[in-house]
Order: C-alpha cells, then sequence, then structure tokens
C-alpha cells in the first residue's frame, strides 16, 4: 500500500468548509486578491463547452495524422513498385548519392552483415521523406 | 460501496452554461487554496479550467457524478491536478539539480523525489499527530491514512463498518486540524 501524502488529507479535509461555509464568510476571509481570477473562472465556467469543441477537433486531428501516416505508407509502396525496387535498393541508391547524413551511414554500416528487414528499412525511407532527404514527388 | 452515475457530456455543457458566480467564486477560492497547499505555481483559474479540460477529454476522461455536487466534485479533479503538478515540479526541480554524472546512472528519479519528500511529509502528518495526544479513534484513522487505507477500508478496519463513527472522527480532525489548516494555505 502506497504511503499517503499529508497534503491530501488536509485538503481532503477543507472541501466541506469550501463548500457549505456562507460565500460573505468565505469571502471575507479568503477573498483577498482574487477578485480577477474569479471573473476568469466565470468566463471559463461559462465557456466550457469551448473545451469539448477543442476535444473534438484533437480527436479529428488525431485520425488525420493517423491516415496521413497510412497514405505516406501507401505511397512509398506505390512508389517503390513503380521504381521496380525494393526500401533496400531505395537505400543503397541514396548512399551512393551521398544524401544519407553520417549518422544514417554508420547505422546502415553497423548492419552490414545482417538483414535489415524490409519493413525497418520502409520506415527509414518514411523518415527520410519527413526529413525531405528523399522527394517521392520525383 | 456507492454506485455512481454520470452526467453526459451535453449536459455538462448545461451545466456550465447555468453556473453561477458564486460557484465560480468557490472554485476560485478553493483553488487558490490548493496552490498555497501544494505550492505550486498555477492560478486558481488555471486549475479550474484544466479540471474542465479533463471532463471533455477524449482520452482518460473524468467523470462528474450525479450524486456528488458539481462543487465537491470539481474540487476534486483540482486537487488531484495539483498534487500531481506539485509531484511533477519536485521531480523537474530535482532533475535540474543533478550533476551530469549522476544523470549517466539508472537511478529512478521518481524514488528519489519521493524519498527526498517523505521527510517533508513525515513531518507534516507528526505535527497532526501532536494535534490529537488522548484520542484513540482519530489516531487510528489518522495512522491508516498515512498508511495509504482508502475511507471505505478506514471504515471497515478502523470504525467497525460504522459509517456514522467514521463522519464523527473525521469531524474532530477537520476541527482539530482548522488552525494548522489555516497555516500552511
Amino acid at each position: 500500500m502506497k504511503p499517503s501524502d499529508p497534503r491530501d488529507f488536509l485538503s481532503e479535509l477543507d472541501i466541506d468548509e469550501l463548500e457549505t461555509m456562507s460565500l460573505i464568510d468565505l469571502s471575507s476571509s479568503e477573498f483577498e486578491g482574487l477578485e480577477c481570477e474569479v471573473k476568469i473562472t466565470a468566463e471559463t465556467l461559462k465557456n466550457a463547452k469551448s473545451f469539448r469543441k477543442k476535444s473534438k477537433l484533437q480527436l479529428a486531428r488525431e485520425a488525420l495524422n493517423n491516415q496521413k501516416q497510412s497514405v505516406s505508407t501507401d505511397e512509398i509502396h506505390t512508389k517503390l513498385k513503380n521504381m521496380g525496387k525494393d526500401a533496400h535498393g531505395v537505400l543503397i541508391d541514396l548512399l551512393i548519392a551521398g544524401k544519407l547524413n553520417e549518422n544514417l551511414k554508420t547505422t546502415l554500416a553497423f548492419r552490414d552483415g545482417n538483414d535489415l528487414p524490409e519493413e525497418e528499412a520502409e520506415q527509414i525511407l518514411r523518415d527520410l521523406v519527413e526529413l525531405g532527404v528523399w522527394n517521392i514527388e520525383e | 460501496m456507492t454506485e455512481y452515475s454520470y452526467y453526459s457530456l451535453d449536459e455538462l455543457d448545461v451545466i456550465f452554461e447555468q453556473a453561477d458566480d458564486e460557484l465560480a467564486t468557490r472554485l476560485t477560492i478553493a483553488g487558490s487554496k490548493l496552490v498555497k497547499i501544494y505550492k505550486i505555481s498555477i492560478p486558481p483559474s488555471e486549475l479550474v479550467q484544466e479540471a474542465i479540460v479533463r471532463l471533455y477529454k477524449s482520452k482518460d476522461r473524468r467523470n462528474l457524478p450525479r450524486e456528488v455536487s458539481i462543487f465537491r466534485a470539481m474540487y476534486n479533479i483540482m486537487r488531484s491536478i495539483a498534487s500531481d503538478e506539485a509531484k511533477r515540479s519536485a521531480e523537474e526541480i530535482y532533475k535540474n539539480s543533478v550533476s551530469i554524472d549522476e544523470e549517466d546512472s539508472n537511478i529512478n528519479l521518481t524514488e528519489v523525489v519521493l524519498n527526498e519528500t517523505s521527510s517533508d511529509s513525515s513531518e507534516l502528518w507528526e505535527r497532526i499527530i501532536t494535534l490529537f495526544p488522548n484520542d484513540d479513534e482519530v489516531l487510528g484513522f489518522i495512522q491508516a491514512t498515512r498508511e495509504g487505507y482508502t475511507p471505505a477500508e478506514i471504515t471497515k478496519h478502523v470504525c467497525g463498518e460504522n459509517n456514522t463513527l467514521y463522519s464523527t472522527i473525521r469531524r474532530r480532525i477537520m476541527r482539530g486540524t482548522s488552525q494548522l489548516r489555516q497555516e500552511i494555505h
């Protein structure tokens, strides 16, 4: 069992007073300097619905990003098919053309003698498209 | 155990649209107290806003139970946000204070921060306990809370399944800690 934080215990005890104390008593002891904050809170509550819309927007954006990712995978497959090459072949072309940075060259060099799965090679190509190293439109 | 039913998102829209200034005032004052007790640097209105965001979130959404007042339910969400933020800040401060060498070792940051803050926690628990030198029921209640027992478990193990006794002891603790709570707020 996880030991509890005494602040959680004490703040839980505040709840009854905060809820039942008359607003006049509560305000006279605690309100000082909070006028502006109360106004912002009141506005936030009135506009709470906008957070729901934002949440919906976030969902839509996530869906779009997922879609983009799958389109990008499909595009890579189509491109490879059109080129008549696999992802390994394209990576070798890019290596020869000097388009890969040192880090990636080292990564690939250390794979020498070991199989780089096609799926992993495609992932590298997707990253290279995002980095602008490989132009899929060309 | 109490079974809860929860407001739908459409119902929440209406509840907040109809919220009066009293709710805004109570929530802001509550937020202000939480900011002080947890020593966090978030304005009270932002705690309210974050609570609302969590109610409308698409993932891991918090719910408002119909059986609990809106103020109480919102306060509990704000309390949990403040508590998390305090832990996050403590981790952040620790992270910034460790040297590069220490960063290299595989230390468990959360554990280190918990150990560092546990001495503060112990001190505060001791302050609470010393307020009730001769009240065994209260001390049993506090000890069980300190060890992480839930209210339901305390009712069962400390109060012999007696809900009234639970409320009575809790009220005694509220009265007894009143000054301490004023001090740390």
